[in-house]
């Protein structure tokens, strides 16, 4: 079914998701909002995590 | 998400994930958990009611610093975003939009109701579909020789030099393969669009990513969303197994998600935003 092609073939990565959910979609928003600065802290918080997860990966590898 | 029943507590606050033209009626009824639909002008709101500790102003900015209560909750925005969407064309909302009551969201809603329904009639049978091509660099320059013209030019130069000038040529040959590879990259990232494209009604690029961003090792070459009629959705499908096929043997790697929530497209909104 092409209705669940990205959940069937493929896992969506975190970045993918919150590109969509995040930075893109309604301008208008509700009473509370995730701003623009915490969007960054959001990105910058995930892609620390996710570099220290490859350099754990390649450690693995080495040992 | 907190499993909470609608009740009219103090410390819940409406999650508002999309807007529809109807109530969605789901196949497989269940998935959907506690989501509810608000009735507001004509409109229906999928709501859920969240607690202050999830996403109250403050807690929220606390919260989205957590990588796990993060990923959970955005793939639980997006899933249920995608189950709406099996059924119904869906105004997407970004993740985290929150009302401090029932009143402030049917205020929202019935403000902008004509444009959200116009929005609607625009979304109606399209998708969202996202194309990265990534390419590798390795196997790129292991046929260099047949991807570019100058090179295939030197090469035959070369095989008819003497060995002094064969060197020289050895040089320039190391100094444009840089240049040729950022040729034959342009090249294909544009025959690939250009074919996609023919099938589509609109597209967004995307920034081109490093590897360190893309998560990937190969070179990211083509990063493109478009805005699909459904009936087109098959042949889009074909054309780009067709490509990944005929690619494949120069390293070309294609990554094809969709069908999204059409966020990208619902830049249209800005106009009246302000």
């Amino acid at each position: 079914m092409q209705d669940d092609f990205y959940d069937i073939n493929k896992e969506i990565t975190i970045l993918d998701v919150l590109d969509r959910v995040l930075t893109k979609g309604v301008v208008i928003t509700g009473d509370v909002v995730i701003s623009v600065a915490d969007i960054d802290l959001i990105y910058l918080g995930l892609r620390l995590l996710l570099s220290s997860v490859e350099t754990m990966e390649k450690m693995k590898a080495v040992n | 998400m907190n499993n909470v029943v609608m009740t009219a507590d103090n410390d819940k606050l409406i999650y508002l994930f999309s807007l529809t033209g109807n109530v969605p009626l789901f196949v497989n009824s269940g998935l959907e958990g506690d989501l509810l639909f608000l009735e507001i002008d004509g409109l229906y709101a999928a709501v859920k009611y969240v607690l202050e500790s999830d996403y109250s102003e403050e807690n929220i900015k606390k919260n989205i610093s957590d990588v796990a209560w993060l990923d959970a909750n955005v793939r639980e925005h997006l899933r249920l975003i995608t189950l709406i969407m099996q059924v119904e064309t869906v105004i997407p909302f970004n993740f985290g939009t929150i009302y401090k009551s029932e009143d402030s969201l049917r205020q929202f809603v019935s403000q902008y109701a004509n444009n959200f329904r116009e929005t609607l009639k625009y979304l109606e049978n399209r998708e969202e579909w996202s194309v990265k091509v990534f390419c590798d660099r390795k196997k790129i320059i292991e046929n260099i020789g047949t991807l570019s013209h100058n090179i295939s030019d030197i090469d035959q130069q070369i095989k008819s030099s003497s060995p002094g000038k064969a060197y020289i040529l050895g040089k320039k040959k190391k100094e444009i393969i840089q240049t040729e590879i950022k040729v034959i990259y342009n090249t294909f990232s544009k025959k690939i669009f250009t074919a996609l494209n023919e099938l589509c009604e609109e597209y967004r690029f995307n920034v081109i990513l490093s590897s360190e961003l893309s998560e990937k090792d190969e070179d990211m070459i083509l990063n493109v969303v478009f805005f699909i009629n459904k009936e087109n959705i098959d042949d889009f499908i074909k054309c780009s197994d067709m490509m990944t096929h005929e690619y494949s043997d120069i390293g070309m790697i294609f990554d094809i998600t969709g069908p999204w929530p059409p966020y990208t497209f619902l830049n249209i909104l800005q106009s009246y935003a302000g």
